[in-house]
């Protein structure tokens, strides 16, 4: 199998379907991380769409010191912490209308009535709880379980220690625990 | 090695390379010999493997086709020269699918012959073709040709031009509305054209130069009337 880093060459002497055939390697696992990151499929469809675009224009600035997966990882990340932003501003605005219309009733889960009914679904109920937790524990838990990504490899991702990584997905995973325990998996 | 301190490492247990040596012995030791951190550990042990049994959420099958189709577009972009954008965008428009090398081809084309045509417009105007005498006034062919052979005695400009004929009585010069412009007797009473009084004469403020230059003027209008009547 060629490696990435041949097709990167490629595209950068200007071979639009050498990273054409970096998109079709790479494109489920960044699905698979917008879709962990953002809780639903049309966000992780779009973000995914806007990885590539973004690495695209900027394959220029990868200078070859880590794997193009991981630095593809870095720019996707970086695409679903703006989703998660703007996500963010839209639920206050949103939260403020509801507090407006009808105050109290809030329950703890906020959660879209079609999350809801599809909880059942082990998977569904796992996200959700992926969904509530804090954006950098939730990077470290995408990227080490689901991603199946070492330490060192999501050190590099996050451009952080593997000390921090280890704290991080020690507490993301205690908080996923908790959360998870009154399903009984 | 404490709870807490054995807490902290569960989930880097996992890994067999993040802990090691002493430390990896000491965490093992109390592990056996603690039983809330055992609970903790098979719990944190089940909610990894949950995670590591999600299964991983299957793309739209346009995606791929999707996001290619923008790389090509967007390399298409880049490959089109600047000045040839609004050309890309009109193609576009049309669904035309052209090569960048076609566009800006074309634009580079257009963007010369409109330089040339403005260039040509604003520099190598045509020169205007002369007049022709029968044209200015209006004369046949035979006129024209008769008035060739008229001869005209310069003796009446002469004397305008040195400037005596204004009070020369001999020459029965005339005053014309007040102002200085003599006319010989001949051609007193001639129907002069519309724009007669147009003509600036003999303001008072020109130079006398500007006066018989205008005055001569006059004079040659008038001797053209009297040909073309007698003709």
């Amino acid at each position: 199998m060629i490696p990435d880093d041949v097709y990167v060459h490629k595209t950068v002497e200007g071979d639009v379907e050498a990273f054409n055939e970096l998109v079709n390697r790479h494109h489920t696992k960044i699905y698979g991380l917008a879709y962990r990151m953002l809780g639903n499929a049309e966000d992780a469809e779009d973000a995914t769409q806007e990885t590539f675009l973004e690495a695209y224009k900027s394959i220029k600035s990868f200078r070859f010191q880590s794997q193009f997966g991981t630095w593809l990882y870095r720019v996707g990340l970086n695409t679903c912490n703006q989703y998660i932003r703007k996500a963010k501003s839209r639920n206050r605005m949103l939260d403020a209308y509801t507090d407006n219309t009808a105050a109290g009733g809030m329950t703890e889960e906020r959660e879209i009535p079609e999350r809801k009914a599809i909880k059942t679904e082990q998977s569904q109920v796992v996200q959700s709880a992926i969904d509530r937790l804090p954006p950098k524990q939730r990077e470290v838990i995408t990227l080490y379980y689901m991603q199946h990504l070492k330490y060192k490899e999501i050190a590099e991702v996050l451009n952080c220690s593997l000390g921090t990584v280890a704290s991080r997905l020690n507490k993301a995973t205690q908080n996923l625990k908790v959360k998870l325990e009154k399903y009984h998996f | 090695m404490n709870c807490e301190q054995t807490r902290e490492n569960l989930v880097l247990h996992r890994q067999d390379s993040m802990l090691k040596g002493e430390k990896r012995r000491e965490f093992l030791q109390h592990l056996r010999g603690c039983k809330p951190c055992q609970v903790e550990y098979e719990g944190l042990w089940q909610t990894a493997t949950v995670l590591g049994n999600l299964e991983p959420p299957e793309p739209p099958a346009e995606l791929l086709g999707n996001i290619q189709h923008q790389i090509r577009e967007i390399h298409k972009q880049r490959r089109t020269a600047f000045f040839a954008n609004p050309f890309s965008w009109l193609f576009g428009k049309f669904k035309l699918n052209l090569s960048p090398q076609f566009v800006n081809c074309v634009a580079l084309l257009c963007y010369v012959a409109a330089s040339t045509l403005l260039v040509k417009f604003a520099f190598f105007q045509d020169a205007p073709e002369p007049i022709s005498p029968n044209e200015e006034f209006g004369l046949t062919a035979f006129e024209e040709a008769r008035l060739r052979q008229v001869r005209i005695s310069p003796s009446q400009l002469a004397s305008l031009k040195h400037g005596n004929a204004k009070t020369d009585e001999k020459q029965s010069v005339k005053v014309i509305s007040g102002e200085n412009v003599s006319i010989p007797d001949q051609f007193v009473g001639i129907k002069t054209p519309e724009n007669w009084n147009s003509h600036r004469i003999n303001s008072g403020v020109e130079t006398g130069d500007v006066h018989l230059s205008n005055t001569s003027n006059i004079i040659l209008t008038l001797f053209w009337s009297d040909i073309k009547t007698n003709l």
